[in-house]
């Protein structure tokens, strides 16, 4: 086999690293791993790269998947023998290996700083915040069937605000794209943990002239086909018909581990 | 206050003093006054893991720099003249002419490339240095965050700040630290000798200076897995026991520390909220 990729582009990192392989014409092919949904009926449709799998429901917690990701977590990749997990390692793997145009991962010592630093400070942040966000306001009620308290749901979009503000004056400034004026790793783990907010109702860019700027020019740099491809499922997250019983019950402690 | 650490480097205590650069030099030019360009300064509390292994790294490497202490229970990095040098009012941070930079895993790697170390650090090979941005991309959520919580609550609170954990939460965290230490060896460490392979690499580091703040606060993380300790003692041998004494100094002494002060307590408050947690 060549490469294969295990995402699902309901996933944040599934979707920068989506992206950036299309982007770069890397060729693999896509394995999707259901986190949620349930239906045993959903249909194999062939993707421009690969053939979408039929899967079981929370794919990523059978015995077959953690032969690839012993972390049971998507993003996930193959390739032949070689196995990695975590999103971050995955995205330079494949920047070096398709040697792909410089500005990804600049060569500069700092502008490459730039983008690790970047790369490190989100784990805790924004991707937190924009994971609680959707899972607060739209998948626990809608999806879950669970209520979330008006004060739980005000925290958790209040501390979005803060790293909406931080990804502002700390990384974004005054420039073009988050480390400078050319679109890199950085702008599309960004740019798609911001999605997950927004696949979830939260206006993240009003008042926010500067990051909807750039949230336009990174669209540009990537393409706004890729772009909307990449973001289908997200955007029908609010629109996720309930989780049946079994489903929520294999689901919810995974859940809460993730959201933590 | 400086004393002269191994290679002769004076620690610097970041203070704040009002309306000066916030900086209280050891020799005697005014505070406030123009300072010339400086090399390389690494703004470090060795109190912390991330710190702790910048720290080694630096030194094992011989890469010349300027200790700048930052007091973080003394809320130093809360100093306007620390925002300058990090605006997300952290630690570690490292300042290279005009050059600042944040974050443990860019500035470890900044250092890599910069001073050229040794191959094995951050292996120039495809899959080698997968695996060590594997680890270093995974900690940040996982065994960082148990071994932050482990060590505060099990010692911190009650030492330091005089207050005692739900012993529920205490379980929880310990639950989560196994956990953590579990994947550790089975999905990194697995039957190599260090953490991407034959050779230490950064992930040895950062991974050790975590395990070593549970290790403080009296945790048995190595007693039950031979594994882990055998590796421990590779990492050590490596790094050379003395500069691995030397960066652990500080947190092995955490223990003993005298009970924070009431305007420290409410400095600390908001940690305290996301510790607890």
């Amino acid at each position: 086999m060549g490469l294969e990729l295990y995402l699902d582009l309901l996933s944040q990192p599934c979707r920068a690293i989506y992206i950036f392989a299309k982007k770069n014409r890397i060729p693999f092919e896509m394995r999707t791993v259901e986190l949620l949904k349930g239906s045993r009926g959903s249909k194999d449709t062939v993707g421009t790269w690969g053939v979408r799998r039929r899967q079981d429901p929370g794919q990523h917690l059978s015995d077959a998947f953690a032969q690839v990701n012993p972390l049971k977590k998507v993003p996930a990749l193959k390739d032949g023998d070689f196995t990695l997990a975590e999103s971050v390692a995955i995205l330079l793997y494949l920047t070096r290996k398709y040697k792909v145009a410089d500005h990804w991962y600049p060569q500069d010592l700092q502008a490459c700083a730039r983008v690790d630093e970047y790369l490190a400070w989100q784990h805790t942040t924004l991707r937190r915040s924009c994971l609680r966000a959707l899972w607060h306001k739209v998948m626990f009620p809608v999806f879950l069937g669970e209520p979330v308290s008006p004060e739980m749901l005000a925290t958790t979009l209040a501390e979005l605000d803060v790293t909406l503000q931080l990804l502002e004056d700390k990384f974004l400034q005054n420039k073009a794209f988050l480390i400078g004026p050319h679109v890199s790793l950085a702008d599309l783990v960004a740019i798609t943990e911001l999605m997950h907010p927004v696949g979830a109702g939260c206006q993240v860019f009003e008042g926010r002239p500067k990051l909807a700027a750039w949230c336009r020019r990174v669209k540009a740099a990537v393409g706004e086909d890729l772009f909307r491809e990449a973001h289908e499922v997200i955007l029908k997250a609010k629109d996720s018909p309930p989780a049946d019983p079994t489903i929520k019950q294999k689901l919810m402690p995974a859940v809460l581990a993730m959201i933590q | 206050m400086g004393s002269g650490g191994r290679w002769g480097v004076a620690a610097r205590t970041v203070c704040e003093f009002p309306g000066s650069l916030g900086f209280a030099e050891s020799l005697g030019s005014r505070v406030g006054s123009f300072r010339p360009a400086m090399g390389l300064e690494l703004y470090l509390d060795l109190l912390s893991q991330p710190c702790r292994a910048i720290y080694i790294f630096a030194k094992k490497n011989r890469i010349p720099f300027e200790m700048r202490t930052v007091e973080l229970l003394k809320g130093q990095h809360h100093s306007d003249a620390f925002a300058q040098v990090n605006p997300l009012k952290k630690v570690p941070a490292l300042k290279d002419g005009d050059f600042t930079l944040a974050e443990s895993v860019a500035i470890l790697l900044y250092l890599c490339r910069k001073y050229e170390v040794p191959d094995h650090w951050y292996p120039q090979d495809l899959q080698a240095r997968a695996r060590v941005d594997e680890y270093l991309a995974w900690q940040h959520t996982a065994l960082r965050n148990s071994c932050t919580r482990a060590m505060w609550q099990k010692m911190m609170f009650p030492v330091f700040l005089g207050e005692q954990v739900p012993p529920e939460t205490l379980a929880s965290t310990l639950a989560e630290l196994e956990r953590c230490l579990q994947l550790l060896e089975d999905k990194f460490l697995k039957d190599q000798d260090f953490l991407a392979g034959p050779h230490i690499s950064v992930a040895d580091l950062v991974a050790i200076t975590e395990l070593m703040h549970p290790v403080s606060a009296g945790c048995q993380v190595f007693k039950s897995r031979p594994k882990l300790a055998a590796w421990r003692q590779r990492v050590e041998a490596a790094v050379g026991k003395d500069l691995f004494q030397e960066a652990h100094a500080v947190v092995m002494k955490a223990k003993d520390l005298p009970p924070a002060d009431s305007a420290i307590k409410e400095k600390l408050k908001p940690l305290v909220q996301v510790l607890l947690q």
